[in-house]
C-alpha cells in the first residue's frame, strides 16, 4: 500500500484569497464566483478555518477574509436591543458594557472559550457559523434570546431567531453565500443570566456540556425562563419542558432539580472522544440546576431582594 | 526575592539566560539556519507490527529537489542505550506505528513530503501485542527474536524467549516470614497509562558531514557525550571526529537524553555531499518519537496492627515499547527505590521492562517513580485506613531515618524524608494522629486534604568535568557539558563560581555544551547536574581562584592564602584596597594568558546491584526527598477534582538559589497533577495514537494549576557542594497520589488507576450511590 503524509490543502494552482472592503466588493465577488467551480469558504478569526486547512480536514480553493468589512463590525446600540458585530472577538466580549447585567451569561461564555490567544483571533460570528453544538457563544446566546441578522449578495437579508439557526451537526441555516452580519440581543430588563461549562480541565478546552440560562421573577415569583444546552444533542438546544416548569414557581433548589431532570429528558448527546454519551448525559442536570442557582442568586430587583439568595 | 548584587550560593539571582529568552534572542535548532540546508522528512510505519515484503523508493529519487533516499537497506547496524536492539529505518518488519521506514532529504519539505508520497511499501500485517502483562507472557507474538543475540548493558536481564527485555530482581529478608508477622495483610493493582513529555520545544537535528571530515550534529538533547559516542560507535568514526554541538533547548524532561532520530539524520547527511540536513518534527510527530512509559504494578503489603511494616511484595510490568532504549533502566532504578522510603525488613521486587508493538518510551522526568509513588503512596493511605490509623502518623512510624539500612542493603545517610513531612505537615496544619476532617459542602462537593511521600536516587556516581576560564580583561567562562533546558544549571553554576572567586555575576558567561568545547558530562539527568557538574564547577573555580591567589601574592607582596575577594573585587591584605580580576592579572601575567581551573567530579564506593538479589552497598551517588500534602475540591456530581493548594516539601540538602528551587517544585507539582488528573496518551486496538496532539491530549493549563507552597528542606550532603542534593524529578511524584489520597480521605473512594479523569470520577462516585 502507499500512503499520503502531509497537508494536502491549498496546495492547488487555483486556490484564491479575496479581502474585501464591503459588503459591495464582497457582492460582486461572490456573483463573479456564482455557477463557477470555485466554493468560496469564509474567513474571519481564522481559528478553525486555518486549522482544519492545514490538517486537510477542509479543501478550499477560494477563501474570503470578511475581516475588513465594516458593515460586520462594532456594537450598535438601538432602544430596544444591542447589535453586536459578527467580527468582534470573543475576547471583546468578556467585558463589554452593552451586554448589562443581564447579559452576564454571553461575558462568562466568552471567558469560557479557548484560550487569551484564541480569544483574541476568534470572532462571535466565527463560533455560531461553524455549526458546533458546543460552540460556548451558542448556548449563551439562546438563553439571551439572541436574533442573528444574515446578509444575502442580492441585499435579501433577513433575521433569524438564534434558535432556529442550527440544522444538525455542523449544519446551519446558512446559505452557501450567506454572512452573519449581526447578533442582536434584546433589552431584557430584570433578567438575570448564567453560563456553566464543563470541559476536560479548567481552561483552553472545548465543552463536554454547557448551559446557558436566564430568569426573570416578578414578587417572587419566576415570570420567564430560558434554558439552553451544549453538547446536549447534534444542535444547541432549548429544553422548552425546563423553562415551563420553572415559570409560575419561586426560586428553589428542588425546582432548580426538577428543571435540570427535565432538561436531560429532551437531551440526546452523542458519545465522542472527548466524553461518553453517558456523562454527558450525567453532566446535563447537574449544569442546569447549577446555572439556574447561579442566576437566581444574581437577581437583584427591589422586589426579588429576599429570593436573592436560593441554598 | 531576586537578589542580583548578591549573587553567590543562597542568593536567588535572575536567571543569566533569562533575558535572552524573554527577549526572544535564544537560539534554538528551529532558529539556526544553514546554507544549502536540506530538509528531512520521515514515513512511518502505519501498522504496529507487519513484514516489509518490499520498497520501492525509485518515483521518489525522481521528485525535483530531493538530495537523497534511505531505506532500512542502506544503513547497517544497530543502536540503543541499553539493548542494541534498534535498526536506523526499519529492516524487514516495523513493530510500532510510526517506525521510519524510510527518510527523504530534499530542497524544501514541499518537495521531501512529495517525495515520501511516492515511496511505495509492501506490507503483511503481523500479530501485535500492547499491553506489557499480556506481552510478558511467554505465548505472546515475539517482538525481538534475536533479543539473546543483541549487544547488552551489563545491567540488562533479558529472558529468552520472552518479550522481557530485561527483569530487574531484589531480595531482602524473608518475604514469608514477614508475611507471618503481619496481622494485616493487603495486595492491591495499580496502573499508570503512557503520558507524554510535552516539551515547549520539540524535537530537531540537522547533522552534517563537514568537508574536513568532521560530523558535525546540532541537536536538541540533554548528553552531548553518549550522543557523541554512540554515532561514532554505530558509524564507524573516533570520538574526536563527531562534534555534538547542543543549541537552547526548551524543555527536556528526559525525551531527550539518548539518541533517537539522530542517527538517521547523520544517516541522510552522509549521502548529501556535506550539504547540512535539518529534521524538525512537528508536534504530532514528536508526539510518537518517544513517551513515558505505562506501567502496572501489583503491590502486597503486611502490617502490624500497631501500623509497623513487617513485608511488602511488588511486581511491575514496564510498557518499553517496540525498543528498549532505557527501559530496563528504568525497570531497575526505580526497582531498588520501588517499596518506598521505608522501613521494611522483607522486600521483594520483580521488575519486568516489557517489549510491546507502541513507540518507545524512554526516560521521564522521575524515572519511573512517578508510576511506583502511585501506586506505594495510595496503597499506603488504604492501609492507614484499615489500621484506624492518621496516614500522617502511620508514614512518620515507618519512613526511613538516619543510619537505616535501605532495601538494597545501603547504610542510608542525610535523610531528609522525615523533616519533608514534618514540614508540609505544618504548613498544611495536619497534626499527627488528627487528621483534618473533609468539609462536606453540601451540593455534591467535598474538600479536604490529602498527602503522599516519595524518594528517589539519583543514579551511580559517574564523572563530570568543568573548565572556569578568567580572562584577562576579567570576565569568565565556565565551560561544562551539563545542558541548561529550563531548570536554571547555568545560573546555578554561576553562581558557584561568584562564591568561590569574587566576580559579580555578570561577568560570568556559561557556555552551551559542544563536544569539541566544553570537557566530558555523563548526562544531564537523573537530577545531577547541580550534584556533579555542581562538584566540577566548583572544584574548577577553586582551581582558578588559587591561581588568583598565587598572582595576588606576587603583585601585592604577600602570601597566597592571605588574598581574599571583596564586593567583586580581589583585596590585597596589606592595604585592604581591591582590584578587579582583570585587572589583577593584567599586572601579574605576561602575554595575556588567561587563567583555567579545572575541576572533576569523581567520587569513589559506588557499587552496582547483584543481578539475583538486588543488593548493593551504593548504588546512588545520593538520594532526594519529597512529601506533599494536596487541598482538593471534589465534585462528586460532575466528576471534578480541583487542586486547590499543594504544599510541597523537597529536601535539597542546600538551596543554591532558593527561588530556582522552588519554581522547580511549583512545575514539578503541576506535572505530577497532570499524571494524577489528566494525562493519559490513548491508542486504538491498532497500536495508532489517538490523541498524539495537545488540543486532545490534556496538559494542566495556568487556570489548571494550584497554588503551590514550596517548602525547602536542607539536610546537608556530604558530598554535595556546599551540601546541595539533586531536586527536579522527586517532587513529580507525590502530587497524583497526594490527590488521590485527599480524594480518598473526602469521599471515602479508592482510586488505583491513573489519571482521575471527571468521567472516571463521575462513574466511581455514581457507582458508590449513597454512601458519598
Amino acid at each position: 500500500m502507499s500512503q499520503t503524509v502531509g497537508p494536502a490543502a491549498c496546495q492547488g494552482d487555483s486556490f484564491g484569497y479575496e479581502a474585501p472592503g464591503s459588503l459591495e466588493e464582497l457582492a460582486a465577488i461572490l456573483r463573479s464566483e456564482a455557477g463557477g467551480e470555485r466554493t468560496p469558504l469564509f474567513l474571519a478569526g481564522g481559528t478553525d478555518l486555518w486549522v482544519d486547512l492545514r490538517s486537510g480536514k477542509k479543501q478550499a480553493n477560494l477563501v474570503i477574509d470578511l475581516k475588513q468589512l465594516p458593515e460586520l463590525s462594532g456594537v450598535r446600540e438601538r432602544e430596544d436591543e444591542t447589535g453586536l458585530g459578527a467580527l468582534l472577538p470573543i475576547h471583546s466580549l468578556e467585558s463589554l458594557p452593552a451586554l448589562g447585567r443581564e447579559g452576564q451569561a454571553l461575558r462568562e461564555a466568552a471567558s469560557a472559550l479557548g484560550s487569551y490567544q484564541v480569544r483574541n483571533r476568534a470572532t462571535l460570528g466565527g463560533n455560531l457559523g461553524n455549526g458546533a453544538p458546543t460552540a460556548d457563544m451558542a448556548a449563551a446566546l439562546i438563553a439571551l434570546d439572541a436574533v442573528l441578522e444574515l446578509w444575502r449578495p442580492d441585499g435579501s437579508g433577513r433575521r433569524v431567531a438564534v434558535t432556529d439557526f442550527w440544522r444538525g451537526a455542523g449544519k446551519t441555516c446558512l446559505g452557501p453565500q450567506e454572512v452573519i452580519c449581526r447578533v442582536w440581543l434584546p433589552r431584557r430588563v430584570g433578567w438575570s443570566s448564567a453560563f456553566l461549562k464543563q470541559g476536560p480541565r479548567r481552561a483552553m478546552d472545548i465543552a463536554i456540556v454547557n448551559a446557558a440560562v436566564s430568569l426573570k421573577t416578578v414578587k417572587g415569583v419566576i415570570a420567564d425562563a430560558r434554558v439552553a444546552l451544549g453538547g446536549a444533542g447534534a444542535t444547541p438546544l432549548r429544553p422548552v419542558g425546563a423553562e415551563a416548569a420553572l415559570v409560575g414557581q419561586k426560586p428553589s433548589m428542588a425546582i432548580f432539580r426538577r428543571a435540570g431532570e427535565l432538561a436531560a429528558e429532551v437531551s440526546d448527546p452523542r458519545g465522542s472522544g472527548r466524553a461518553s454519551r453517558e456523562y454527558r448525559l450525567s453532566l446535563i442536570p447537574v449544569l442546569t440546576e447549577r446555572a439556574l442557582t447561579l442566576a437566581a442568586e444574581r437577581l437583584t430587583s427591589q422586589d426579588d431582594k429576599k429570593v436573592a439568595r436560593v441554598k | 526575592m531576586t537578589d542580583n548584587q548578591r549573587a553567590g550560593v543562597g542568593a536567588s539571582p535572575y536567571r543569566i539566560d533569562g533575558k535572552i529568552k524573554t527577549d526572544g534572542k535564544a537560539e534554538y535548532i528551529q532558529d539556526m539556519d544553514f546554507a544549502g540546508l536540506l530538509e528531512a522528512a520521515i514515513l512511518p510505519s502505519p501498522y504496529a507490527s507487519a513484514r516489509i515484503r518490499g520498497i520501492d523508493c525509485g518515483a521518489a529519487l525522481a521528485v525535483p529537489g530531493v538530495a537523497a533516499v534511505i531505506t532500512g537497506a542502506d544503513v547497517p547496524g544497530f543502536y540503543g542505550t541499553t539493548i542494541q536492539d534498534r535498526p536506523v529505518l526499519a529492516r524487514e518488519r516495523v513493530r510500532y506505528v510510526g517506525e521510519p521506514v524510510a527518510a527523504v532529504a530534499a530542497r524544501g519539505k514541499e518537495a521531501a513530503l512529495m517525495a515520501l508520497n511516492r515511496i511505495l511499501v509492501d506490507y503483511e500485517e503481523t500479530a501485535a501485542v500492547f499491553d506489557p502483562e499480556e506481552a510478558a507472557d511467554p505465548t505472546a507474538p515475539l517482538l525481538h527474536e534475536d533479543l539473546m543475540t543483541y549487544e547488552k548493558e551489563p545491567i540488562v536481564n533479558a529472558i529468552a524467549g520472552t518479550n522481557i527485555c530485561s527483569q530487574f530482581r531484589l531480595r531482602k529478608g524473608d518475604m514469608e516470614k514477614g508475611l507471618a508477622l503481619a496481622d494485616l495483610t493487603l495486595e492491591e493493582s495499580y496502573e499508570v497509562p503512557r503520558n507524554h513529555h510535552a516539551c515547549l520545544e520539540p524535537y530537531g537535528v540537522i547533522a552534517q558531514m563537514e568537508r574536513e571530515g568532521i560530523l558535525h550534529i546540532w541537536t536538541g538533547n540533554q548528553s552531548p557525550y553518549v550522543m557523541q559516542r554512540s554515532i561514532a560507535a554505530l558509524f564507524g568514526l573516533t570520538w574526536n571526529q563527531v562534534r555534538v554541538s547542543i543549541p537552547a533547548l526548551g524543555g527536556g524532561f528526559g525525551s531527550k537524553i539518548y539518541p533517537s532520530l539522530e542517527p538517521l539524520v547523520v544517516a541522510l547527511a552522509r549521502k548529501t555531499n556535506h550539504r547540512p540536513v535539518r529534521l524538525l518534527l512537528d508536534r504530532e510527530e514528536d508526539f510518537c518519537r518517544v513517551t513515558n512509559h505505562g506501567c502496572k504494578i501489583k503491590i502486597k503489603t503486611g502490617v502490624t496492627r500497631d501500623g509497623v511494616i513487617t513485608a511488602r511484595q511488588m511486581t511491575t510490568y514496564w510498557d518499553t515499547g517496540a525498543y528498549a532504549d532505557c527501559g530496563p533502566l528504568v525497570a531497575r532504578n526505580s526497582g531498588f527505590t520501588a517499596a518506598g522510603p521505608y522501613r521494611i525488613p522483607n522486600v521483594s521486587v520483580d521488575a519486568y521492562s516489557v517489549y510491546t508493538n507502541l513507540p518507545v518510551a524512554t526516560a521521564f522526568r522521575g524515572y519511573g517513580i512517578p508510576h511506583l509513588t502511585w501506586a506505594y503512596e495510595c496503597h499506603t493511605d488504604h492501609l492507614a485506613r484499615k489500621l484506624g490509623m492518621d496516614p500522617l502518623e502511620f508514614r512518620l512510624r515507618n519512613v526511613v531515618r538516619n543510619g537505616d539500612s535501605s532495601h538494597t542493603g545501603e547504610v542510608l545517610r542525610s535523610v531528609g524524608m522525615k523533616a519533608c513531612l514534618e514540614k508540609a505537615a505544618a504548613a498544611a496544619g495536619w497534626v499527627a494522629g488528627k487528621p483534618p476532617r473533609p468539609v462536606d459542602l453540601g451540593d455534591g462537593r467535598f474538600r479536604g486534604l490529602g498527602l503522599a511521600c516519595s524518594w528517589k536516587g539519583s543514579m551511580r556516581h559517574y564523572g563530570s568535568a568543568a573548565t572556569v576560564r578568567i580572562m584577562e580583561e576579567g570576565s569568565v567562562e565556565i565551560n561544562v557539558s551539563n545542558v541548561d533546558m529550563g531548570q536554571g544549571s547555568s545560573t546555578i553554576f554561576a553562581q558557584m563560581v561568584v562564591e568561590e572567586i569574587g566576580v559579580p555575576l555578570g561577568r560570568v558567561r556559561v557556555q552551551r555544551a559542544d563536544t569539541f568545547m566544553t570537557p566530558y558530562d555523563r548526562t544531564t539527568s537523573a537530577s545531577r547536574g547541580t550534584f556533579h557538574a555542581g562538584t566540577a564547577v566548583r572544584a574548577a573555580a577553586r582551581d582558578a581562584w588559587r591561581q588568583i591567589q598565587d598572582h595576588g601574592a606576587k603583585v601585592f607582596g604577600c602570601a597566597p592564602e592571605e588574598v581574599y575577594s571583596r564586593d567583586g573585587k580581589v583585596v590585597n591584605p596589606k592595604t585592604g584596597e581591591g582590584v578587579s580580576h582583570g585587572a589583577l592579572l593584567k599586572k601579574a601575567v605576561i602575554g595575556g594568558i588567561d587563567v583555567i581551573g579545572r575541576g572533576y567530579s569523581q567520587m569513589p564506593g559506588g557499587t552496582g546491584l547483584d543481578l539475583e538479589t538486588g543488593q548493593g552497598a551504593n548504588p546512588t551517588s545520593f538520594w532526594m526527598y519529597a512529601a506533599q500534602i494536596a487541598e482538593i475540591e471534589a465534585d462528586t456530581r460532575t466528576g471534578q477534582i480541583k487542586a486547590l493548594k499543594v504544599y510541597a516539601a523537597s529536601d535539597v540538602g542546600k538551596a543554591i538559589n532558593p527561588v530556582n528551587c522552588q519554581q522547580q517544585i511549583e512545575g514539578a507539582v503541576s506535572m505530577g497533577l497532570g499524571i494524577g488528573l489528566m494525562e493519559e496518551l490513548r491508542f486504538d486496538e491498532k497500536g495508532r495514537l489517538r490523541n498524539g496532539n495537545l488540543h486532545d491530549y490534556k496538559i494542566p493549563t495556568a487556570m489548571d494549576a494550584p497554588e503551590v507552597e514550596a517548602l525547602l528542606v536542607e539536610v546537608a550532603h556530604p558530598l554535595g557542594p556546599y551540601g546541595a542534593k539533586g531536586l527536579g524529578e522527586a517532587p513529580v511524584a507525590p502530587a497524583a497520589p497526594a490527590v488521590a489520597n485527599a480524594v480518598y480521605l473526602a469521599t471515602g473512594r479508592p482510586v488505583w488507576r491513573a489519571p482521575l479523569k471527571p468521567e472516571t470520577m463521575k462513574k466511581i462516585w455514581q457507582e458508590a450511590g449513597e454512601e458519598v
